[in-house]
């Protein structure tokens, strides 16, 4: 059966049992001789309640379905509401929310943040490239540079592993991006720049606003590895922060080998897909990373904060971050997620 | 702290089956003007639509001045203070300038219209903005500058924090199109922003900020007005013409790169006097001498096979005047065909492609065969009880027009094909000279590519090709003489 035939089949039930009522009416009134100015009314009335209570509940909620099987979350109570069009569903629902339970999706998340920065640790190209270089360098110049690098190493090791699930201030965020930052220098020189761009007015406002532990810096990774490395020349970095009034954003962009429109719709098509599918789909193909900084803002704050990337090939990646401007952890809106 | 005036966050947009917007991501700040580029016009009707109707959203999230609007939970569909000004101008003809300023703009209340306050009350507006257009002026009588002004203080007076200006370049030169700028740059001071949809990247870097390309129904990139990008529009204009790579020449080429362009544009501009003396020496197809009418005056020029002459004018008015005049309405002056004195009036050596050619120029209740050989008669007489010469035309048209189209319906095929159809149409009346009536209108990039294709086609049958047009945009390139009319004795450069 098509996908239309199984849709009218479940509206033409619900019409059939608004006929059934309006033709016992209209009997009623053919047996106590209702006179037209009564029955019409009625009848009219009939028919914008059967719009308004049967049909439509039913659609909205059939478009609500249709979108959680696309990968959308419906956690809100609106949603509990709209889909509420029988006491059968209202459990579905309140199953549903047990089953998706953002503190479980977000231990999930959480535990892939820390296999994220546990193959940052043993990834043998990445310690061999950062050793390489404190060796020549202590060849080369002495022990000042040694000491420096490896205390950049221990810093960004430290920072990453521990409370994965905190939050933090976009200026530690921006700190330890700083430090990776120097740590791939020494690997790159003089081929990698950074550039931070906040306005000097809201310089302070924005560094007190509270993101989640490691939102820039794997985007930033990110740029280095698919963007910037294969690039010839010198590979220019730029992290940009604005805030608005409800919103903190920032733009990590890079002037690299970009991508071209169909593999940018498969990224954002992942990261603008929900939680459970978005999941689903990393375990086989890339943007790890992307995907998993992307759910955990998304746990944390609602679907309408995340991340997006816009690119085309030969002019760089950017990708941008979208995120409620808050400066306490108390202005989450899923606080257990954090505990 | 900056503000945002309007968000648009992953927003997907179904109409009829179609994905018109693909996780559309733009955000325009209070007093910024954003460029929008379209690649390809794949949803830009349905963004503007969805931008002041709200239309239900299949998913993402619309806030206007940091307040959700639109969510993909729940749309009201009500109408949003968003502006929107087109080549087309949406004031009332009939109506004053006043009265389409404060009578029809949403949320007027007034049971009793006063003039003289009405008056009063824009004056202070059009003193800010240095433009002095008479209150009591009925908007007919208006040029399309003075339309666009208009436009935009009724969006102002209406409470639109965002206006939508979308290809204004088409209908005002560029001399009122600088005054524009400098009347958005006002309002931009004023916190009012601006979305400025232009499929010319130069254009949109005068005036914009940032510049959003947008491709397929979503944005692929924002970039600044200051980068020099070149790349990525060598990438979205790859010429793809009748079903094979398209053989451009290398100026060609060039002149698809926007910026390349500018580069080429002044190179032609060099050489345009060297072509001019040239083309004075070859004897002319068409030449005009003195023609004047009301709005055009003293109008000469001489169109040589396979050369471009454009004839850039002020306002629509000079361009149907002269459009009139080409077509067989006398006016003083003298016009010549092939150096003869000849009637112009149905004539087959003369062809005209007119404005928006698809819209204008197909008859959708005709097949496909029938539109190509409309204008075929005078070549071949028995076109139309012959059906042996139909297959041979269909046979030796099918590997440019490719094979199918033949048996489409017009109405269904796609804007490139409607366009080739238009211009093969052209090519088998073979005129002496065709008159191109601003063939770039509303195009995106990659239509713009295959029009100038196509007109480089007709040069190249050695057809004589007249554009006449207002913006001089991608006509340049293909210019060997370029005129431009004033209202006094026109100037050729």
């Amino acid at each position: 059966m098509g996908f239309f035939q199984a849709k009218w089949k479940y509206i033409f039930f619900r019409a059939c049992i608004l006929f059934v009522i309006s033709a016992l009416f209209a009997i009623l009134a053919a047996i106590i001789a209702l006179p037209a100015y009564i029955v019409l009314p009625v009848f009219t009335l009939f028919l914008i309640a059967g719009a308004l209570f049967i049909i439509r509940p039913y659609l909205r909620a059939d478009k609500l379905i249709k979108l959680y099987l696309e990968g959308y979350s419906l956690l809100s109570e609106e949603d509990g509401v709209y889909l509420a069009i029988s006491p059968a569903t209202d459990m579905l629902f309140a199953q549903l929310q047990e089953i998706a339970s953002p503190t479980k999706l977000f231990s999930l998340n959480k535990r892939q943040a820390q296999y994220l920065a546990l193959q940052n640790q043993i990834n043998p190209h990445f310690l061999y490239n950062t050793l390489e270089s404190i060796r020549s360098e202590a060849m080369l110049a002495g022990l000042d540079d040694v000491a420096s690098m490896t205390e950049a190493l221990a810093t960004f090791f430290r920072y990453s592993i521990t409370k994965v699930e905190s939050l933090v201030s976009v200026e530690e965020e921006l700190q330890n991006c700083e430090t990776y930052f120097s740590i791939q220098q020494y690997r790159f020189g003089e081929r990698l720049k950074l550039e931070i761009v906040v306005s000097p007015e809201d310089r302070e406002d924005i560094f007190r606003c509270r993101l989640p532990k490691l939102t820039m810096q794997p985007i930033l990774e990110n740029c280095i590895i698919h963007g910037t490395e294969l690039k010839i020349g010198t590979g220019h970095l730029s992290i940009h922060l604005e805030r608005t009034e409800k919103r903190l954003l920032i733009r990590i962009s890079d002037d690299g080998i970009g991508m071209d429109e169909e593999a940018l719709h498969r990224l954002n098509d992942k990261l603008g897909k929900g939680i459970s599918l978005a999941m689903q789909e990393q375990e086989t193909k890339g943007g790890l990373a992307l995907v998993n900084v992307d759910n955990r803002i998304r746990l944390l704050f609602g679907d309408e904060y995340g991340l997006h990337v816009f690119s085309i090939p030969g002019s760089g990646t950017d990708v941008e971050i979208t995120l409620p401007a808050i400066t306490s952890d108390r202005e989450v809106k899923n606080t257990e997620v954090l505990q | 702290m900056r503000r945002e005036v309007l968000r648009m966050e992953r927003v997907s947009l179904l109409e009829r089956g179609v994905i018109q917007l693909h996780g559309f991501t733009l955000n325009i700040f209070e007093g910024e003007v954003v460029g929008l580029l379209p690649v390809n016009n794949h949803g830009l009707t349905a963004l503007l639509q969805l931008l002041q109707h709200n239309t239900p959203l299949r998913s993402g999230y619309i806030y206007y001045k940091e307040k959700p609007i639109n969510t993909w939970r729940s749309s009201k569909q009500r109408q949003n203070r968003i502006g929107l000004i087109q080549s087309e101008s949406s004031l009332v003809e009939g109506l004053s300038v006043a009265d389409n300023i404060f009578v029809l703009r949403p949320g007027a209340k007034a049971w009793l219209i006063r003039s003289s306050t009405q008056y009063k009350q824009l004056m202070p507006f059009l003193e800010q903005v240095g433009i002095y257009i008479s209150a009591d002026t009925y908007v007919s009588e208006l040029s399309p500058f003075e339309k666009v002004v208009v436009d935009v203080l009724k969006s102002v007076m209406a409470g639109c924090k965002l206006i939508v200006l979308r290809e204004i370049r088409t209908s005002v030169g560029d001399e009122d199109l600088r005054k524009i700028h400098s009347l958005l740059r006002y309002y931009t001071d004023q916190g009012i922003s601006f979305l400025y949809i232009d499929s010319h990247y130069e254009e949109l870097r005068r005036i914009c900020c940032r510049v959003a390309l947008m491709s397929n129904g979503g944005i692929i990139k924002t970039l600044k007005s200051n980068a020099a990008i070149l790349e990525p529009f060598d990438m979205i204009s790859k010429p793809t013409l009748f079903g094979g790579e398209l053989a451009l020449s290398g100026d060609a080429m060039r002149s698809t790169s926007p910026e390349r362009n500018a580069h080429f544009v002044h190179s032609k501009k060099n050489d345009i006097a060297g072509q001019a003396s040239r083309a004075h020496d070859e004897r002319g197809v068409f030449e005009a001498k003195n023609v004047t009418g009301s709005f055009v005056y003293n109008v000469s020029f001489t169109a040589a096979p396979g050369k471009c002459v454009v004839l850039q004018g002020e306002s629509d008015q000079m361009l149907n005047e002269l459009l009139q005049i080409f077509s067989g309405q006398p006016a003083s002056g003298e016009l010549l065909l092939c150096g003869k004195k000849a009637s112009l009036k149905s004539n087959r050596d003369i062809a005209i492609i007119q404005e928006l050619p698809t819209h204008t120029m197909l008859f959708n209740e005709l097949s496909y065969m029938d539109n190509l050989c409309f204008s075929l008669d005078h070549r071949l007489p028995e076109i139309w009880r012959s059906m042996q010469l139909r297959e041979g035309i269909r046979r030796e048209y099918a590997s440019t027009l490719g094979a199918d189209v033949f048996d489409s319906r017009v109405d269904k095929l796609s804007e490139v094909q409607k366009y080739r159809l238009v211009y093969t149409r052209v090519v088998l009346q073979k005129p002496k000279v065709a008159f191109v009536v601003k063939p770039f209108r509303r195009t995106d990039v990659e239509l713009r590519v295959h029009i100038w294709a196509l007109l480089k086609m007709l040069l190249d049958k050695n057809i004589s090709v007249v554009i006449l047009t207002i913006n001089l945009a991608d006509c340049v390139s293909l210019a060997d003489n370029l005129i431009r009319l004033r209202g006094s004795p026109a100037a050729n450069v």
